[in-house]
């Protein structure tokens, strides 16, 4: 089944790209708007210094230190810029993420302004399933926390550093556990409302909360293969981009290409995870009509 | 007999009017008549230290008798000094740096004083406004002793406290450090620098004969110690700042191996888990030995415990005394520093043990800022560069830098490191540092931590850099060479011996930006201002001095066809040079060599005709790209 899914989800993803490259536009221009200051403080700096020929073919620790000394107060200012960008953002993709939701949805009403209709019609439920899970993994965090103070209690009066790292280890990983399960349960909660057609909150995470109770190996399983991917694409481009040389400066032309191909990539994935989950999603809710048959023995004879 | 409560009562009275302190007035001599000869034989006190340890108590039952000349009196007193008493309450210098537990208070509870066999008239002395309840210093009043061999006892308990600060036992109780314990007597020439964590003050060597008596199960790790047929420990200490002592009473035994060099001896302890770093230990070890004997002309002898801490003990790392105690982190790669730098650190802090006189509390930096510069050469020339990193769950250590991280969960962050000579590590500290000042005469220094960080180690350890740079290594070798032998033969550690040195090794020229550097405070950046061609193949060049540090720099003007070099005695704010070339100007750079690391903006230290604006481009594409990973990351809330 899950072979089967990837599969459809994979077409649906390839048939709608034009969609990943509505996200990555978006991503894009918030990135370059965050980045023309930077641009322009490197600039200051270097663009009369022959310091810049010398950067061009190989880092320097002692100017990267300086530069952030003398522009401090930039860099600590762009802090802010940075978090309302963020809240921005994060807005407009889930109006993004309703929009696709609603294409994946009904495949045949694929038209952009099928698409828009969707953002509109389930941004406010999706907003609101967001803010619950920034408030869970608000939570994870706190019981993080929580976990290293008893860890740290715990090994206090021990010198055995090795079970202590062990243990942390452990935390870790239980942090991931569950920032992995709330991303999941959000995403289901996304696609239940629109699927199901339910705007009522509470009833949206009881639906989504049973349906990952009652199919949760094979989300997760899917759920991990779909990442599984996005890893090796990360990987593939750490490969090459260690051969692509820093000078000539020409180079930063192929690096960057690649660099947004890596992103165009991983909106790619993004639309995969919405079009496995919603196709999983209708497959798994999806009424089965038992049909008994029996066998009818033939007659045959004379009369 | 004299009761702690009278003590206490009578030190309320001297604390008025007094603020920071100088004991004795400073060694003042110029440097010139001091290489002349030994300026004093050294009267160093002996100490014979009875310590009866109640280990299931922790309590210390103490006689302590200081046996001293009278060239310790200073104005008809006597100064000792409490270092444990830093420790006796809230309101102490310490504790206004330090978070103190009720777990960590401790203080000395004397049941007797006396000198040379009379009770004296004792009391604390109070010097720095504020922390009136400081009991860190006590004055003793010897009228009529002047001349006379001095005889000091004291008879005392103190508690052993949990070993956060200073000393003290582990949370398990099977581990124990022992420092500060005793009075100390303090210099002659002593200054005392009002500087939490507890001050700084600067001992005379001793010699230093200590008993102890403690159960047969619990080992004292100090490799001096012999234990006599009635169960004593005891052991004999000669030209030591102070006497540190390490008990066990782990079940675990405690890995202890040694290396014999020619004339020095290394005990090592550590703790079973890092039993794989006594190889890497031994090789530091010998690294360090090689580079002093090939480089500064030095050779190690007497010896040396390297500790390795339990970590239920959290005492910061020290140096001292033929002590470097440290903890060793579960994963420690060589290109993390540690413990290669510890060790080095202490091989080197070793050489400051001797038979002379020190002036730490006025000239730190000949401790701590030759200390720095020398571990730095010394890990550079045996085990290369250190990479950026950061840690890992606490424990694990990873190449790259983190940008934003939420308690031990790097979330912004990158996997690409800088790779840097040890040096500059420091320079994040240089920068940071508004108040720039010099280093020799830290009386102008307002002090907080940070600023005595500053003075006594950052600054100092990247002047010997520069100087390194502009003279090179072989030029810093024989300063520090001319330094360490000359302390042995003057028979004291001073800011004149190392003046002396300098200028044995540098002459004038090579002292006067010595005294430049170490002397004068504010920034050093040097700019070009503007290079213009005026008309046909003449050329402006205007360079500026923006910093308040004038140095002479070498400045290079580059055409297409050749360089040419000229040296620019750096003093003037604005230097306009007209020059005509027949070949076309491209740019100018003043440093071309980059041999004046203390410059705070390398990038204006040149410039080009034309500008290039590609790898302020590329810089920008690398950040953009970055930001484009964070959206996308919290965009997985959306």
């Amino acid at each position: 089944m899950i072979k089967k899914e990837m599969i459809l989800g994979i077409r649906s993803v390839v048939y709608n790209f034009k969609f990943a490259l509505l996200f990555f536009t978006v991503n894009f221009l918030i990135a370059a708007i965050l980045s023309i200051g930077v641009w322009a403080d490197l600039n200051s700096n270097l663009s009369h210094s022959i310091l810049s020929l010398k950067l061009a073919s190989a880092s320097d620790f002692s100017w990267y230190l300086q530069f952030r000394h003398l522009f401090a107060t930039e860099l600590d200012n762009l802090t802010y810029s940075l978090i309302v960008s963020i809240i921005l953002y994060v807005m407009l993709q889930t109006f993004f993420t309703a929009g696709i939701t609603a294409v994946f949805k009904e495949p045949k009403k694929n038209h952009i302004i099928d698409f828009f209709y969707g953002g509109v019609k389930y941004w406010t439920r999706f907003l609101k399933i967001s803010l619950v899970a920034f408030f869970l993994v608000a939570l994870a965090f706190i019981l993080n926390d929580a976990l290293g103070w008893l860890i740290s209690w715990a090994f206090s009066s021990s010198d055995n550093a090795l079970w202590d790292f062990v243990f942390r280890s452990l935390r870790y990983i239980i942090l991931i556990s569950l920032l992995i399960t709330i991303t999941l349960f959000a995403d289901y909660a996304k696609v239940s409302s629109a699927v199901d057609e339910e705007s009522n909150l509470p009833i949206t995470i009881k639906n989504a909360a049973h349906f990952l109770h009652d199919n949760f190996l094979i989300t997760i399983t899917t759920f991990m293969i779909i990442a599984l991917f996005g890893v090796i694409g990360a990987v593939v481009y750490n490969i090459i981009g260690n051969y692509i040389t820093k000078s000539p400066w020409e180079y930063i032309i192929i690096t960057f290409t690649l660099q947004q191909m890596l992103i165009i990539f991983r909106f790619g994935i993004k639309m995969l995870f919405v079009a496995v989950e919603v196709s999983l999603y209708k497959d798994l809710i999806a009424d089965v009509v038992k049909v008994k048959t029996e066998e009818q023995p033939i007659i045959t004879g004379e009369t | 007999m004299l009761p702690l409560f009278l003590l206490l009562s009578i030190s309320f009275l001297s604390f008025k009017g007094m603020g920071r302190e100088v004991l004795i007035p400073k060694i003042n001599s110029s440097h010139k008549e001091k290489i002349a000869g030994k300026i004093h034989p050294i009267a160093k006190p002996l100490y014979n230290i009875k310590i009866d340890y109640n280990w299931n108590k922790q309590l210390l039952r103490c006689k302590v008798n200081v046996k001293a000349d009278s060239s310790f009196i200073k104005e008809s007193s006597l100064w000792f000094e409490l270092p444990a008493n830093g420790l006796k309450s809230p309101r102490t210098l310490f504790a206004s740096a330090n978070k103190l537990g009720k777990e960590n208070f401790t203080g000395f509870q004397f049941d007797k004083i006396s000198v040379n066999g009379k009770t004296p008239d004792a009391r604390y002395s109070v010097l720095f406004k504020g922390f009136n309840a400081d009991s860190t210093l006590l004055r003793i009043n010897t009228p009529g002793n002047t001349g006379v061999p001095l005889n000091v006892s004291f008879e005392y308990s103190l508690l052993v406290p949990r070993g956060d600060f200073i000393f003290g036992v582990s949370e398990k109780n099977d581990f124990s450090v022992l420092r500060g314990f005793y009075p100390v007597l303090l210099s002659p020439n002593s200054k005392i620098l009002n500087l939490p964590p507890n001050g700084v003050v600067d001992f005379p060597p001793a010699d230093f004969s200590v008993t102890v008596k403690i159960p047969e199960n619990i080992k004292v790790l100090n490799p001096e110690f012999s234990r006599s047929s009635s169960g004593v420990l005891s052991s004999k200490m000669k030209n030591r700042k102070e006497t540190i002592l390490f008990f066990s009473g782990k079940s675990e035994e405690i890995i202890k191996d040694s290396l014999s060099l020619k004339d020095f001896e290394v005990n090592i302890f550590c703790e079973s888990s890092s039993e794989n770093y006594i190889p890497r230990i031994k090789r530091a070890v010998l690294n360090a030995s090689k580079f002093l004997e090939e480089n500064i002309g030095l050779s190690l002898n007497g010896n040396i415990m390297i500790v390795d801490l339990p970590r239920s003990l959290r005492l910061n790392n020290f140096y001292s005394s033929g002590v470097a105690a440290f903890h060793i982190n579960l994963f420690s790669p060589v290109w993390t520093k540690h413990p290669e730098a510890d060790v080095i650190k202490g091989l080197i802090f070793r050489l400051s043990d001797g038979d002379f006189l020190t002036d730490f509390a006025r000239s730190p930096w000949l401790f701590y800022g030759v200390g720095e510069y020398l571990t730095n050469e010394i890990f550079a020339d045996s085990y290369g560069k250190l990479s950026q990193s950061f840690k890992l769950l606490s424990y694990l250590p990873i190449k790259g830098e983190t940008m934003f991280a939420y308690n031990e969960i790097p979330i912004i962050y990158r996997l690409n490191s800088f790779e840097y000579e040890p040096w500059k590590e420091l320079l994040p500290e240089y920068l940071s540092t508004e108040n720039k000042t010099g280093f020799s005469d830290i009386d102008n220094v307002l002090f907080s931590r940070k600023d005595f960080d500053f003075v006594s180690t950052v600054k100092p350890a990247l002047v010997l850099q520069t100087l390194k740079n502009f003279y090179g290594a072989d030029s810093v070798n024989s300063i520090l060479s001319g330094f360490f032998k000359l302390t042995c033969k003057m028979g004291i550690m001073n800011k004149a011996v190392f003046d002396s040195s300098v200028i044995n090794s540098l002459g004038e020229n090579g002292s006067s930006i010595w005294r430049a550097l170490s002397n004068s405070s504010g920034n050093i950046d040097y700019a070009i201002a503007g290079l213009t061609k005026l008309y046909g193949g003449v050329y402006s060049l205007r360079l500026s001095r923006i910093g308040e540090i004038a140095l002479p720099e070498k400045v290079s003007v580059y055409t297409d066809k050749d360089t040419l070099n000229f040296l620019w005695d750096g003093k003037s704010r604005i230097k306009e040079i007209v020059f005509s070339s027949n070949n076309k100007v491209i740019g100018a750079e003043i440093d071309p060599q980059n041999r004046n690391i203390l410059d705070v903006n390398r990038a204006d230290n040149s410039y080009l005709i034309e500008g290039n604006y590609s790898t302020a481009f590329a810089y920008a594409i690398h950040w953009f790209f970055w930001v484009q990973n964070a959206l996308m990351m919290f965009g997985v809330f959306g």
